[in-house]
């Protein structure tokens, strides 16, 4: 049988939440391709595979920052959703704001879910995981590609 | 017949002398008498009489006029001379009798008219006979035409007399009346003038109150302009203020937002990364280099509590949403939910009067509820928690309770208890930050309230807040 090759794109600006997050997800027992970008354009690029990224896979789920350098991650959220091409993608908020006025901002912008960082590391990689198992194992995600 | 009688030449000079006398006699004189005297002295008369015509009750009367105590009498010859009187005086015309008796007398009546009337009859009586001659009946004829013009004339002088009479007095009265008026006239003038003089007086008199109020009117107005600029640039100030307060608000939201992101982010990477070498170093680190990390972890979370306590505290205000009209049993039953677990797990009892609609922030009440019986079922004694929530009616306001059978406050830390992230245990005691009562404090702050509390430790507290009935804060 063969195994699934699922690609993730997180989109962060932190490189220790991402090495995190690479921590969380390398000890999962799916086969998984994470990819980051830090900045916000960086990820519209790698959505429209433009420039360097003209040969990186098309993501089965986003993982997205809010407060990102260049383009921050509620207009990365609006042009993703605003796509014909990327919006059936699932873009999970992934954030340290607990704010209220960022979680129903994001939602309103089409965000398919909104999760605040956990402070604990175990709980962290937990919820990393979880997403993971959510958005790849138990949700039914739209077809690969999608005829242009 | 008498020799004289027939001569012409003396009668001419005795009518002249008639004549002469007639026109001048006066009104003054009694022209009967005069002409009879006449009569005797010019013309030969021995008797001579006037009969006038009075009317009496429309009854023709003939009285007579003659010379006293003469010794004859014509008329005591009977009715008969009356009747020729009164026969002239109806024809008009003269006539002449005899009259036989004692002694032959000849009578000759002279009618005397005046203005077309036989106003008197004149009997001249002779004591001799024959007939008179037609000269001296001519003459006599004359006499008596004059005797009537002069008898219209002395009536018309009467008339005139009387009539400047009237005059005069008409005159007189008139001349007093207008004396009388004239003064009276003087008088109004007098008055009129007096009060010109008094009007004049007034005018003056309110020309000065008018100018005086002019004054004042311009003293209020400038006092009032005054006012006016100085509310205006009071207004300026509260708006300048308000427009700062706003800046300083939006600025506030702007630190909160920051504190909820980007002050977390690097005590979660402090946390999280602690934590990996902990579990993956397990092995190289000893008991003591373990539980200094445990210290690290720790603070990292504890820090990130009070940010987010913070947080909390401050979206009081920056969060808040407009009062409205609220069942506060519903903002009540909210927050019984949200401590459902704590509920079950402490076996606590919630009990609760009837309350009322109040004006709030739905959230807000229901978050002032949650941490207010939350502390008092984390502040619990030995026995089970009881709580009782109530509400009175104090006329502008409600008051509400939550009493509970805690361990109490000393009432010497009424103050301390609702600053922020002040604490009257340990942690180790009691977990938490020290942030929910003073998060009480500003939410009923906020509603223009009050928050307090009594108690008496070991017996558990009562806290009070209160809740305006009127809008007052928003």
């Amino acid at each position: 049988m063969m195994v699934k090759s699922i690609n993730i794109l997180l989109v962060e600006d932190n490189p220790g939440d991402a090495d995190l997050a690479r921590e969380a997800l390398d000890s999962s027992k799916m086969n998984n391709n994470l990819q980051v970008v830090d900045d916000g354009e960086k990820a519209m690029a790698f959505l429209r595979r433009e420039g360097p990224y003209s040969n990186v896979p098309r993501p089965d789920l986003i993982l997205l920052d809010l407060n990102l350098p260049k383009k921050d991650g509620r207009q990365v959220l609006a042009e993703i959703k605003s796509d014909e091409n990327l919006k059936r993608i699932p873009v999970v908020i992934f954030t340290t704001s607990r704010a209220e006025e960022d979680v129903l901002k994001t939602y309103d912008l089409h965000a398919n879910c909104y999760i605040t960082k956990p402070i604990d590391l175990n709980q962290f990689l937990h919820v990393v995981r979880s997403i993971e198992d959510f958005w790849l194992s138990i949700v039914v995600l739209p077809p690969k590609e999608i005829s242009k | 017949m008498n020799e004289s009688l027939q001569n012409q030449q003396p009668y001419f000079e005795g009518y002249v002398q008639a004549v002469q006398y007639l026109t001048g006699i006066t009104v003054h004189q009694e022209l009967w008498t005069e002409v009879v005297s006449l009569m005797v002295k010019f013309f030969s008369a021995d008797f001579a009489a006037i009969s006038e015509r009075q009317n009496e009750g429309g009854q023709i009367v003939i009285g007579c006029s003659r010379p006293e105590n003469h010794p004859l009498d014509a008329w005591s010859h009977g009715a008969g001379v009356k009747g020729m009187v009164a026969e002239v005086f109806e024809s008009g015309f003269f006539a002449t009798a005899d009259i036989r008796g004692d002694e032959n007398l000849k009578v000759l009546l002279l009618p005397i008219t005046s203005e077309n009337r036989t106003t008197a009859v004149l009997v001249i009586v002779y004591r001799s006979e024959g007939d008179l001659s037609r000269a001296y009946l001519n003459t006599c004829l004359a006499i008596a035409g004059i005797i009537g013009t002069t008898h219209s004339r002395l009536s018309s002088e009467t008339e005139l007399r009387r009539h400047r009479n009237m005059l005069e007095d008409i005159v007189i009265k008139r001349t007093s009346e207008l004396g009388e008026t004239i003064l009276k006239l003087k008088q109004e003038i007098l008055q009129r003038t007096n009060a010109e003089a008094a009007l004049q007086l007034m005018n003056e008199e309110l020309e000065i109150r008018v100018a005086d109020r002019t004054e004042k009117l311009k003293t209020s107005m400038e006092s009032l302009q005054e006012e006016i600029y100085r509310r205006k640039r009071t207004e300026e100030q509260i708006k300048a203020t308000l427009m700062e307060l706003e800046r300083s608000n939006k600025e506030l939201e702007q630190f909160a937002y920051v504190a909820s992101h980007d002050l977390q982010e690097p005590l979660r990477m402090v946390s999280s990364y602690t934590q990996l070498l902990a579990q993956r170093y397990e092995n190289q680190l000893d008991d003591k280099a373990q539980k200094f990390m445990g210290y690290a972890v720790d603070g990292a979370v504890r820090m990130q509590r009070l940010i987010n306590d913070l947080l909390a505290y401050s979206r009081v205000s920056t969060q808040g949403k407009t009062l409205g009209t609220i069942d506060s049993h519903a903002a009540l039953g909210e927050a019984l939910r949200n401590l459902a677990t704590a509920i079950e797990e402490t076996r606590a009892i919630v009990i609760n009067d009837d309350l009322p609609t109040i004006r709030a922030d739905a959230t807000q009440l229901s978050q002032l509820f949650q941490n207010l019986i939350g502390n008092a079922i984390k502040f619990r004694g030995a026995d089970l928690p009881r709580i009782s929530i109530s509400a009175c009616d104090l006329g502008r306001e409600w008051r509400f309770s939550v009493q509970d059978n805690g361990i109490g406050i000393e009432t010497q830390y009424a103050e301390k208890v609702f600053a922020i992230f002040q604490r009257l245990h340990t942690r180790a005691e009691y977990p938490g930050t020290g942030i929910g009562l003073a998060i009480c404090k500003r939410i009923v702050e906020r509603h223009g309230g009050r928050i307090w509390f009594e108690s008496e430790p070991g017996f558990g507290s009562t806290f009070f807040f209160t809740m305006p009935k009127r809008k007052e804060t928003a």
